[in-house]
C-alpha cells in the first residue's frame, strides 16, 4: 500500500508561512537595524565628516600657500644643517663617545638593579625559611646569611645610586648635542601639525559607529540617553543646527556638567529610553513628562531653593508668591514652613468695627487693593454667620474705654499729628499709599478700628496683637490719648455713608464657628479654638507628578486632559471645575499665575540628595540675649536690622555694629536719630527709649556685636601729623577721586554716606579695616575693592578722622 | 533544435561538470567513518530510512514510526498539544536570553525591564515574544484539556495521563504568575498581592481564614512570599521558581505525559468507537508496525464487542516521515508567524514602578485567576480564593475516575455522553464567563461597568444586601446537599445506580460544589443575599 502523499496544499501552504515568517523576520530586522537615534548620529557624523575634510583642505591649502612653503624649505634645511652638524661630531667622536658613555652606563645601571632583585628574593627566601625553623643551629645560619645579604643590599644600592646619577649625567650631555637637531625638527613637526591633526579628526569621524550614549548617574539613580539623539547637546559649537543636534541654551551645561546631572532632572522625560515617544515620557505610565520649555526654569527651585537664579526669575518669584499669598496656610509643602501670613483675629471682636468686617468680607481688595487676602466669593447669609464669630471674639476688660476720656480737644488731634510725624510712622506705615509696607496702611484706619483697641495697642502693641512687628513706643498716656485723637480726626474715611451696607440677616455665631472650619481661615490668621488645625486645601508635596488622572476636571469639558492646564485653570478659576469648591479667588495676574506654575512645576517628589541643594543661607538662627534680647523684641529691631544673618534688610547690619561706631555717637543716635545717607529719604523712627535702655544696648553692641578682625588702634601716637593728612586728601580727591561717590561738606556724590561726620561716628580701626578691604566686612557693599596698599590706606583714614563737622559746614567744603 | 551550441552550450557542459564533480564529492563525504558517527543512516527517500528517521532520532522518537490516516487529522487535536510544547520551548529559549538581563532586585528590576526594552537589541521583540507566549501557553494548555475532555481521551486506560496533565496546568499557571511579579512594576506588584493575600483566607493555615492556627508571620502567604508583603523577598523566590524550579518540574512532568501518550497509544489512532474500554484494543496494537484495522464511519450506540468483529475496510496507514511532522512543522511555522505578528505590532505592557503607598483601583489579579477574584463578590476569600479553586483541581484529578461512560474515545462523540459534556462545559464556560467579567466589566471599586463605560465617572454603590438567619441558612445548606446526592440516584438510577456509593457521593459533591456558584450568584443578584450562612468563625 503505497502512503499517501502529502498533498500540494501542505507544501504550498509551508513554504507561504515560511516565507511569512522569513518577511515578518525581515520587518524585526529591519526596525531595529535602523532605530532613529542611530539614524540622528550618522546625520550628526556626515556634517562632521564634512566639516572636518573643509577644515582638513583649509588647513592643506594653507600649508600651500608660499609663505608656508618658504617656512617649511627653511626649517627643512634647518634640520638637515643641524643632523649633519651632529654627524660630523659623531665622527670627531664627541657624539659618539657621548651615546656611547649613556649606553654603558644604562647596561651597568640594570645589571646592579637585576642583581638587586635578585638578592631580595634570596633574602626573602632565606627569612621564610628561618621564620619557619625550630632548629636553633640552623637559625642562627640563617641569621648570618640574612645579616650577610642585607649588607650587600645596602652596598648594591648605593652602588645604584652612583649609577643612576651617572646615567644622567650621561643622557644630559647627549640631549645638549642632539639640542639643535632636536629643536628644528619640532619647529617643522609644528608646521605640519594642523594638517595632520586635521586628518586625524576626519578619520576619526568616518570611523565613528552609532552607538546609544548615556550619563549614567548613581547618586540620582538615573541613566539618561538623551544625548544619543541630540548629540550635540554637551558640546559647544554646534547652536545653529536643527534639533535635536543642537548645542544646549546658555551656559546651564557648563554650570550642571552632565556627568553629574544628567538631563532629565531638570527636563523630566524618561531617560532610559532612546525611542519616541517613550523618551520624551509623554506616554501613558511615565509620570515625569518632558516639561515644557517655559517651565523647565521652575526645576532650577528644587536644588536653589529660595535663591534667585541668574536668567530664571518666575521659579523664586513663584515660591515667594507662594509665602506672600499665604497659599502654605491652606496647602502643605514638605519643607516649607512659614508662619501665617495674616493678623492674629483672637479679639477682633474689640478691634473692629461690624460695618468694616462686612466690607472687608465681602470683597478684600475693594477696601484695600494691595491686600494679600483672596475674595472668598461669601454669599451674604455667610458674611453674616462669619461676622457674627468674629465679632464674638473678645479679648480681657483691658480694651475697653478708659473712663474719663471724653471728646478729645481739637488741640490734642494737632499734638498728635506732631507725635505721628515727629515718630516717621510713615517708615513703616502708609498714609494714603505714601510709606513703608511693613506695617498696614493707616489712610483710613479709624474707621476700621475701634478707638478703645487703637489706644490700647498704641499702648502694648504685643499684648493686643501676639507676633506683631510693631515696636512699643515708650509714649505717655496723654500722648497716646493725643496720637488717638489725630487718628481718629484725620485718618478715617470721610465717606463711611458710600461704604457697602453688611448683609440684612442675622448671623449664628456656631455657624461662623462652621464656616471657619470650613474655609480654613486658621491657615492665615491665628483664631482662638483654631490653634492646632490642620490645612484644609490639597498637600501640593509632589505636586509636579501628580498622574492627570488624579486631577479632578469636574464639568469641565473644555480643558485639555493635562497637568498644566488643569494647574492655570485653576489658579486663574479656583471654583470652576464643579460646585462647591472653597479655594478663594486670588486675582492673580498673568504674570503671578506663571510665576506660580513655574514654582508648583519644582514641586517633584523625588528630592535631590543632599549634595546637589543649596540653600540660601539656612544659617543658625540668632537669639539676642538677656536684656539686649528683651528690648529688641520689644522694640522689634529685627524687623528692619539684621543681626547675624537673621532679621530684615531695610536698616543697617548690625553684626559688626561695635567695632564700627563710637561709643558716645551710638548713644547719642539711639536717643535721637540723625540721617546717616543723605540719598534716602527714611531714618530710625525715634523710640523714646530711657538712659537705661540706651546703655544697656550700646553696652551690648560695644561688647558682643564686634569683630575682632577690626583693630580697635590704628595709629602710634605722633603718627598723624599734617602732612600724613595732606597726602590723605590728595589721595582722596585727586588719585582716588572718592567724592565721586561720597559727599564732604556741600560738595560731592550722594551715592555713598557722607563722610562729614566719619570722625565724630566711625572708630578709627574701621575706617582704616573698610579702606583696606570693604569685602571682607561687608560682602554687599557697592564700593569698588581698591586694594589700597597700607600707607595710603592709612593716609585716607588719617585725612578722613580729620575732619569736623562745624568747621565744614561753615567753610562749605575743603 | 538539438544540441545547443556556442555559449549555451558551454555553460550548459560547465553546469553539468560542477554538479557532477559535487555529486562525486559529496560521496565520497557521506561514505567517511566521520560522516557515519553522526549520521547513522542514508537519506535517499526509501521507506526503511523513513521509518529510521523517526525511530532513530531523540527528538523526533517520541513519535511512532507509523499512524494510521485518521492519526494525521488535524481537527482532531488541533496541535494543541504539541503547541504547547512549542510554546514551552519557545519561552524557555527567550527566557534564557532575558535572565542575561534581568536581576531580580527591588531597585533595580524596573530599570533593567526598561533597558531590555530601549537598549538590548531586539530587546523589545523578546520580551514581547516571551509575554505574548506565555499567554498563548495559558489558553493552548486550557484548550487542549478541552480537546482531550471532548475526545475521552482520559477514560481507562488514559486516566493517569490525565492527572499529570493537570498538574502540568496547575504548573503552568504558577509558571504564569511567577513571572507576572518580576517586571516589578504597578501591574505586577499588585497582582501578586491580589493573589496571595486569597493564601491569607486559607482554613486553619492563614491568618485570617476561619480556625486560624497562625499569625501573619507565619501563615501560608508569609510562606509564599517570604515576607509579609510582596517585596524583595518575594521578588527572589519567585524568580527562582520562575526560571529554576517550576521549569524543571514541568519538564519531568512533561516526559512523563509524552510517554504516557506513546504507552497508551495515541487516542486518534484507535477511532474504534464500539469497542468498551482501552485494553483489548490496546492487546491488538501491541504489534509493532501492524496494520490497525479501522472502521471508517462510527457505529451508533455505545456496543460491547470483541475488535474482531469490526474489521472493516483495507487499513491506512501514514508514515510519521513525513507526512506527520510535515503537518507539525506547518503548524509550528504558522503558530510561530502568528506570535511574531503580534509581538511586533504590541508591546507588552509596563506600568509604572511598584508602588506600595499608591494602589491602582481596581487592582486586578492576572487575567487566568480573575475568575476567583470574580468570585470574591459572591464569596469570601477562603471559599472563592481557596476552597473553591482546591475543588476545582481535586475535581479535575478525580474527573477520569468519576467517569462511567466508558464511550467515545478517540472521537468527539457528543452524542453518546451529553451529561458529561454537559457538566464539563458548563464548568468550563462559567469560569470563562467569570475571566471575561473580571476582566472587561469591573471597574473601580469592583464596581459593574460596561466595557465602553469611563473608569473616570465614579459609580457609587447602593446595594443593600441580608443574610440567612443561621437556622435557615444551615437548613438551606442541609436541604441543598441531601437533595442533591440523593435525588439524582432515585430519579436516574439506570445512570448513577451503576457506580459505587462511594464514587457517586464525590461525583455528587463537587458536581453540588460546583453548582453552588451560579446559585449564589443568583441569590446576590436577584434577592441580594450576602451570606447564607454566619457562623463567628466563617460565612458562606
Amino acid at each position: 500500500m503505497s502512503p499517501p502523499v502529502p498533498r500540494l496544499p501542505l507544501r504550498a501552504w509551508t513554504a507561504l508561512s515560511g516565507a511569512g515568517l522569513a518577511c515578518a523576520f525581515a520587518v524585526l530586522v529591519a526596525r531595529e537595524a535602523n532605530p532613529d537615534w542611530a539614524r540622528h548620529q550618522r546625520a550628526f557624523s556626515r556634517f562632521e565628516r564634512v566639516e572636518a575634510a573643509a577644515a582638513a583642505r583649509a588647513a592643506e591649502d594653507a600649508l600651500r600657500q608660499p609663505a608656508a612653503q618658504q617656512q617649511a624649505r627653511e626649517l627643512a634645511s634647518r634640520v638637515e644643517a643641524a643632523e649633519t652638524a651632529l654627524a660630523r661630531l659623531q665622527g670627531d667622536g664627541g657624539y659618539g663617545r657621548a651615546r656611547g658613555d649613556l649606553e654603558r652606563a644604562e647596561r651597568e645601571l640594570a645589571d646592579v638593579q637585576e642583581d638587586m632583585q635578585r638578592t631580595r628574593a634570596e633574602y626573602q627566601a632565606i627569612e621564610r625559611e628561618f621564620l619557619l625553623s625550630q632548629n636553633d643551629e640552623a637559625r642562627r645560619h640563617l641569621r648570618a646569611r640574612l645579616d650577610e645579604l642585607r649588607v650587600k643590599v645596602d652596598a648594591l644600592g648605593l652602588e645604584r645610586e652612583r649609577l643612576a646619577s651617572a646615567r644622567d649625567t650621561a643622557s644630559r650631555r647627549v640631549r645638549v648635542l642632539t639640542a639643535e637637531v632636536d629643536a628644528a625638527q619640532a619647529a617643522l613637526d609644528a608646521l605640519y601639525e594642523p594638517v595632520k591633526r586635521a586628518n586625524a579628526d576626519l578619520a576619526s569621524a568616518a570611523r565613528r559607529r552609532p552607538q546609544v550614549q548615556q550619563f549614567l548617574i548613581d547618586s540620582l539613580e538615573r541613566a539618561d540617553r538623551c544625548t544619543s539623539c541630540h548629540i550635540a547637546a554637551t558640546r559647544p559649537g554646534f547652536e545653529r543646527m536643527p534639533e535635536p543636534l543642537r548645542t544646549h541654551v546658555g551656559r546651564y551645561i557648563g554650570d550642571h556638567p552632565s556627568e553629574r546631572f544628567g538631563c532629565t532632572i531638570c527636563h523630566g522625560g524618561q531617560g532610559r529610553a532612546t525611542r519616541l515617544p517613550a523618551a520624551h515620557g509623554r506616554v501613558p505610565h511615565w509620570r515625569q513628562p518632558l516639561l515644557d520649555g517655559d517651565l523647565v526654569g521652575g526645576r532650577c527651585a528644587m536644588c536653589h531653593r529660595g535663591e534667585t537664579v541668574p536668567g530664571e526669575p518666575y521659579a523664586a518669584a513663584g515660591r515667594r508668591l507662594f509665602l506672600e499669598a499665604g497659599c502654605h496656610g491652606c496647602h502643605e509643602v514638605e519643607g516649607v514652613a512659614a508662619p501665617r501670613i495674616g493678623p492674629p483675629l483672637g479679639g477682633v471682636g474689640a478691634k473692629v468695627g461690624g460695618a468694616w468686617l462686612a466690607w472687608w468680607l465681602r470683597d478684600p481688595k475693594g477696601y484695600l487693593p494691595q491686600t494679600r487676602m483672596p475674595n472668598f466669593l461669601l454669599p451674604d447669609q455667610e458674611i453674616a454667620d462669619l461676622s457674627a464669630f468674629l465679632l464674638s471674639l473678645r479679648q480681657s476688660s483691658s480694651t475697653e474705654p478708659v473712663p474719663g476720656t471724653a471728646a478729645p480737644a481739637p488741640e490734642a488731634a494737632k499734638r498728635g499729628e506732631a507725635l505721628f510725624k515727629e515718630s516717621r510712622c510713615v517708615t513703616c506705615h502708609a498714609v494714603n499709599t505714601r510709606g513703608g509696607t511693613i506695617g498696614p496702611e493707616l489712610g483710613r484706619v479709624a474707621s476700621k478700628l475701634r478707638d478703645a483697641w487703637l489706644t490700647a495697642f498704641l499702648r502694648e502693641p504685643v499684648r493686643l496683637s501676639p507676633g506683631t512687628k510693631m515696636p512699643r513706643y515708650r509714649f505717655t498716656g496723654r500722648e497716646v490719648t493725643d496720637l488717638v485723637a489725630y487718628i481718629t480726626a484725620e485718618l478715617r474715611d470721610f465717606d463711611e455713608q458710600s461704604w457697602p451696607s453688611p448683609p440684612a440677616m442675622s448671623g449664628g455665631v456656631e455657624a461662623g464657628q462652621g464656616l471657619v472650619r470650613k474655609y480654613g481661615c486658621f491657615g492665615c490668621h491665628d483664631i482662638p479654638g483654631f490653634e492646632r488645625s490642620g490645612r484644609v486645601g490639597a498637600e501640593l508635596t509632589g505636586y509636579a507628578d501628580k498622574e492627570v488622572e488624579r486631577l479632578d476636571f469636574g464639568l469641565r469639558r473644555d480643558v485639555p486632559r493635562t497637568w498644566r492646564a488643569w494647574t492655570e485653570t485653576k489658579l486663574r478659576d479656583p471654583r470652576s471645575f464643579r460646585d462647591g469648591l472653597k479655594m478663594a479667588d486670588f486675582q492673580l495676574s498673568t504674570r503671578e499665575r506663571f510665576s506660580l506654575l513655574t514654582y508648583l512645576a519644582s514641586l517633584t517628589e523625588e528630592k535631590p540628595p543632599a549634595e546637589y541643594l543649596r540653600d540660601a543661607g539656612a544659617l543658625a538662627a540668632y537669639e539676642p540675649e538677656g536684656r539686649f534680647g528683651e528690648l529688641v523684641t520689644d522694640l522689634n529691631c529685627l524687623v528692619c536690622h539684621s543681626i547675624r544673618g537673621r532679621g530684615g534688610s531695610l536698616a543697617p547690619d548690625l553684626t559688626r555694629e561695635g567695632s564700627r561706631v563710637r561709643a558716645d555717637w551710638l548713644r547719642r543716635f539711639l536717643d535721637q536719630p540723625g540721617t546717616i545717607r543723605l540719598s534716602l529719604e527714611e531714618r530710625m523712627p525715634r523710640f523714646r527709649l530711657s538712659r537705661e535702655e540706651i546703655e544697656a544696648i550700646a553696652d551690648y553692641i560695644e561688647n558682643v556685636l564686634v569683630d575682632p578682625a577690626v583693630p580697635k588702634t590704628v595709629f602710634a601716637p605722633g603718627e598723624v601729623t599734617p602732612g600724613l593728612v595732606q597726602l590723605g586728601k590728595a589721595l582722596y580727591y585727586d588719585t582716588y577721586a572718592c567724592d565721586g561717590c561720597h559727599q564732604i561738606g556741600m560738595t560731592g556724590g550722594a551715592v555713598g554716606p557722607e563722610l562729614t561726620v566719619t570722625a565724630e561716628r566711625l572708630t578709627e580701626g574701621w575706617v582704616y579695616a573698610w579702606l583696606r578691604n570693604s569685602r571682607a566686612l561687608d560682602p554687599n557693599a557697592r564700593e569698588p575693592v581698591y586694594e589700597l596698599p597700607d600707607e595710603e590706606a592709612r593716609a585716607i583714614a588719617a585725612f578722613l578722622l580729620s575732619l569736623k563737622e562745624r568747621e565744614l559746614y561753615r567753610t562749605g567744603g575743603v | 533544435m538539438g544540441q545547443p551550441r556556442g555559449l549555451p552550450a558551454v555553460l550548459l557542459a560547465a553546469r553539468m561538470s560542477v554538479r557532477h564533480g559535487v555529486s562525486r564529492a559529496w560521496g565520497r563525504l557521506v561514505a567517511t567513518r566521520s560522516w557515519h558517527s553522526v549520521f547513522r543512516h542514508g537519506y535517499e527517500d526509501t521507506r526503511r530510512n523513513r521509518l529510521l528517521q523517526v525511530s532513530s532520532n531523540v527528538f523526533l522518537h517520541l513519535h511512532p514510526t507509523t499512524t494510521p490516516a485518521s492519526g494525521l487529522k488535524f481537527a482532531y487535536t488541533w496541535g494543541l498539544g504539541g503547541l504547547s510544547l512549542l510554546l514551552f520551548v519557545l519561552l524557555t529559549v527567550t527566557g534564557v536570553f532575558l535572565m542575561f538581563y534581568y536581576v531580580p532586585d527591588t531597585r533595580r528590576a524596573y530599570d533593567d525591564m526598561k533597558d531590555i526594552e530601549f537598549v538590548v537589541p531586539f530587546g523589545q521583540f523578546l520580551r514581547n515574544l516571551h509575554r505574548w507566549a506565555a499567554h498563548a501557553m495559558v489558553i493552548t494548555v486550557w484548550l487542549h484539556m478541552l480537546r482531550v475532555f471532548l475526545t475521552s481521551s482520559y477514560k481507562p486506560p488514559r486516566e493517569f495521563n490525565w492527572v499529570v496533565g493537570v498538574v502540568l496546568l496547575v504548573l503552568t499557571l504558577l509558571l504564569s504568575f511567577s513571572g507576572y511579579l518580576l517586571p516589578w512594576d504597578q501591574i505586577a506588584f499588585w497582582a501578586i498581592t491580589v493573589g496571595t493575600n486569597m493564601a491569607t483566607a486559607t482554613p486553619f493555615l492563614g491568618a485570617e481564614g476561619p480556625f486560624s492556627l497562625v499569625t501573619y508571620d507565619n501563615d501560608l502567604r508569609f510562606l509564599i512570599l517570604g515576607s509579609r508583603s510582596v517585596g524583595q523577598s518575594a521578588l527572589l523566590r519567585f524568580y527562582v521558581l520562575h526560571c529554576l524550579a517550576l521549569p524543571l518540574a514541568a519538564a519531568v512532568l512533561l516526559a512523563v505525559h509524552f510517554w504516557r501518550v506513546r504507552k497508551d497509544k495515541f487516542s486518534a489512532a484507535l477511532a474504534l468507537p464500539a469497542i468498551s474500554g482501552g485494553s483489548q484494543a490496546a492487546d491488538l496494537l501491541e504489534k509493532p508496525g501492524a496494520e490497525v484495522p479501522l472502521q471508517e464511519t462510527a457505529p451508533a450506540g455505545a456496543v460491547a464487542g470483541p475488535a474482531r468483529e469490526v474489521r472493516a475496510a483495507a487499513p491506512r496507514v501514514a508514515e510519521v516521515w513525513p507526512h506527520l511532522v510535515a503537518i507539525e512543522f506547518l503548524a509550528a511555522i504558522v503558530a510561530l508567524l502568528m506570535l511574531h505578528v503580534w509581538s511586533l505590532w504590541i508591546d507588552a505592557p509596563l506600568e509604572q514602578v511598584a508602588s506600595a503607598t499608591n494602589t491602582p483601583n481596581p487592582a486586578k489579579a492576572p487575567w487566568y485567576f480573575l475568575g476567583l477574584q470574580e468570585m470574591l463578590v459572591y464569596f469570601d476569600a477562603w471559599i472563592a480564593g481557596v476552597v473553591l479553586p482546591g475543588l476545582i483541581i481535586v475535581g479535575l484529578i478525580l474527573l477520569p475516575y468519576l467517569d462511567p461512560n466508558p464511550v467515545g474515545v478517540g472521537f468527539y462523540d457528543l452524542r453518546h455522553r451529553k451529561r458529561a459534556t454537559a457538566v464539563f462545559l458548563f464548568g468550563f464556560l462559567l469560569w470563562v464567563a467569570l475571566i471575561v467579567i473580571g476582566q472587561f466589566f469591573r471597574g473601580p471599586g469592583w464596581v459593574w461597568y460596561l466595557p465602553w463605560e469611563s473608569w473616570e465617572v465614579a459609580k457609587p454603590v447602593y446595594e443593600k444586601t441580608w443574610n440567612f438567619p443561621w437556622p435557615a441558612g444551615l437548613a438551606a445548606i442541609a436541604l441543598y446537599l441531601g437533595l442533591g446526592l440523593y435525588l439524582p440516584r432515585r430519579l436516574r438510577p439506570e445512570v448513577y445506580g451503576t457506580i459505587s456509593h462511594r464514587r457517586y457521593a464525590v461525583l455528587m459533591l463537587l458536581a453540588l460544589g460546583m453548582l453552588a456558584l451560579p446559585l449564589k450568584m443568583l441569590l446576590r443578584l436577584v434577592f441580594h443575599v450576602h451570606y447564607v450562612l454566619v457562623t463567628p468563625w466563617f460565612r458562606i
